[in-house]
């Protein structure tokens, strides 16, 4: 299955603690290493889906046997209603999420150039499944221009739990690790879409996921992502682009750069959404 | 798993296959089909090749045809076995960090006698013909547990060893048991337990086959 998230992060207001902007933000999303991760120009086939991240309006998408992912980050105060708002557009129950992230980088002389790993183990599960992650380079060049978004290959793999004894075995280091511990919920609205909202914490001792504490206390990322393929990517985008408009009460897109500020209205509508469980019309 | 050890100076031919297979045949062996299991020896990426005793040279990755969606990467002196999605392999072309270096094929035929399971495995480099090894694997079907299979198992490679010495051939099969706890894996049997049996064999043809050489 195919996913595709929308990444954005709003422009840092400085009179709101709601809001930070993308340079703070506590994740290591950052620009791709390699002129090798670009992309542009590359035909990509129709057994290929794609993922798409974004950052602010931007869409990261690469060819890669995965699924894509759309992923559209926001922080914010107003979590339990946009949990009651999401509850009444998806129609379906909520999932527990506890996932702890951990992020590898190659030792010295391993490589021609530095890698990246990322394993994810599911704390959520009785027992911890664990998967590996890389996230790959921005799409350049004059596709990258034409689309409002930025673009970027991820591939994903389970495994067994010896990951991360393999990749210090390999030659891997650990870098960093989080904790995101929320809730998702999983629909179809012109695409399967995954929204999980979560807050993103830090561990005060190595992998010690029982005693993280919040990188910044009180902001939720919230992360809608949803599957496609070479063929359907600007359809399925059309789709979570529409479905994020429902959220607009709440929290909406821009490009980064550009200021969106607060939703004016967002105390009022979390309020309104809080004071009757969701029965209020936005 | 049982390897065929050539007595010293004698060949590693298909004539030794051929006889091989008859004595699953004199058994009763009932042939279903064929198989191929692909061992990769994977080296590090190195910038700077002085390095490379930092990094496992015992790095290998095994992809079997009856689970074409999972990939088993093992590192057998450190004795780490993993399994994972097919798509670990995407992810070491993205990498970039380690390389293929050699490919082996274990290509099987598969018998059915009674309980048990036989495949016939010759041993032969990727995109070449030239027979490196021979291997017989022997599963019993009924029972899941390493430990309970012990006693049925060591009866029928009795068996087996008895019906291959009639044929008079240069050479033995040998066994090694392998310890599966060490790689943190438990009694019921699974398929990461195959890998590390293929790992070992696969190290053991070359071992092998750099003594027939000297």
């Amino acid at each position: 299955m195919a996913t595709s998230s929308l990444e954005y992060i709003p422009e840092q207001q400085k009179s709101s603690p709601t809001h930070i902007s993308s340079g703070q933000l506590p994740l290591d999303l950052h620009p791709p290493q390699t002129v090798e991760d670009d992309i542009s120009g590359t035909q990509l086939g129709p057994d290929f889906p794609y993922y798409i991240f974004s950052e602010g309006n931007f869409l990261w998408k690469g060819c890669v046997r995965q699924p894509w992912q759309l992923m559209f980050c926001y922080l914010l105060q107003h979590v339990e209603a946009l949990e009651i708002l999401l509850q009444g557009l998806c129609g379906v129950q909520r999932e527990r999420l506890r996932i702890h992230e951990i992020c590898l980088k190659s030792g010295p002389h391993l490589g021609t150039v530095a890698s990246e790993v990322r394993l994810l183990c599911d704390l959520e599960q009785s027992e911890p499944s664990w998967s590996v992650r890389h996230v790959g380079g921005a799409m350049r060049g004059a596709g990258a221009e034409q689309v409002s978004v930025l673009v970027r290959s991820m591939v994903e793999s389970k495994t067994s739990k010896n990951a991360l004894r393999l990749f210090y075995a390999l030659g891997y280091k650990f870098d960093h690790e989080l904790l995101r511990v929320g809730f998702s919920f999983n629909f179809y609205r012109g695409a399967q879409i995954t929204v999980t909202v979560a807050s993103i914490n830090k561990m005060l001792k190595l992998h010690a996921t029982d005693e993280a504490v919040p990188v910044t206390l009180g902001i939720q990322m919230v992360e809608v992502i949803a599957p496609a393929t070479s063929e359907n990517y600007t359809e399925v985008a059309t789709a979570m682009s529409s479905f994020c408009e429902y959220l607009a009460p709440l929290l909406h897109l821009s490009k980064p750069g550009v200021s969106t500020g607060v939703v004016p209205t967002a105390a009022a509508a979390a309020a309104a959404l809080m004071s009757d469980g969701g029965g209020t019309t936005l | 798993i049982l390897h065929w050890q050539p007595n010293q100076g004698s060949e590693m031919n298909s004539q030794v296959l051929e006889e091989i297979s008859q004595c699953v045949e004199t058994l009763n062996g009932v042939k279903e089909g064929s198989c191929k299991t692909s061992l990769t020896f994977y080296k590090p990426n190195l910038q700077d090749q002085s390095a490379v005793m930092d990094f496992p040279r015992d790095f290998m990755g095994i992809s079997m045809p009856e689970l074409p969606n999972k990939y088993f990467l093992i590192i057998r002196g450190q004795r780490i076995v993993l399994e994972a999605d097919s798509s670990i392999l995407v992810i070491m072309e993205k990498l970039q960090s380690y390389k293929p270096k050699a490919i082996l094929n274990f290509e099987g035929e598969l018998y059915k006698l009674g309980d048990f399971q036989i495949r016939v495995i010759k041993v032969v480099p990727h995109q070449t013909e030239t027979l490196k090894g021979i291997m017989v694997e022997i599963d019993y079907l009924p029972i899941s547990s390493v430990e309970n299979s012990k006693q049925i198992m060591k009866e029928f490679i009795d068996i087996w060893k008895e019906v291959v010495s009639k044929k008079s051939l240069a050479g033995e099969f040998t066994h090694a048991e392998t310890n599966y706890a060490e790689y943190g894996l438990g009694d019921n049997y699974t398929s990461q337990h195959t890998a590390v049996q293929y790992a070992a064999a696969a190290l053991t043809q070359l071992i092998q086959s750099s003594q027939l050489r000297s």
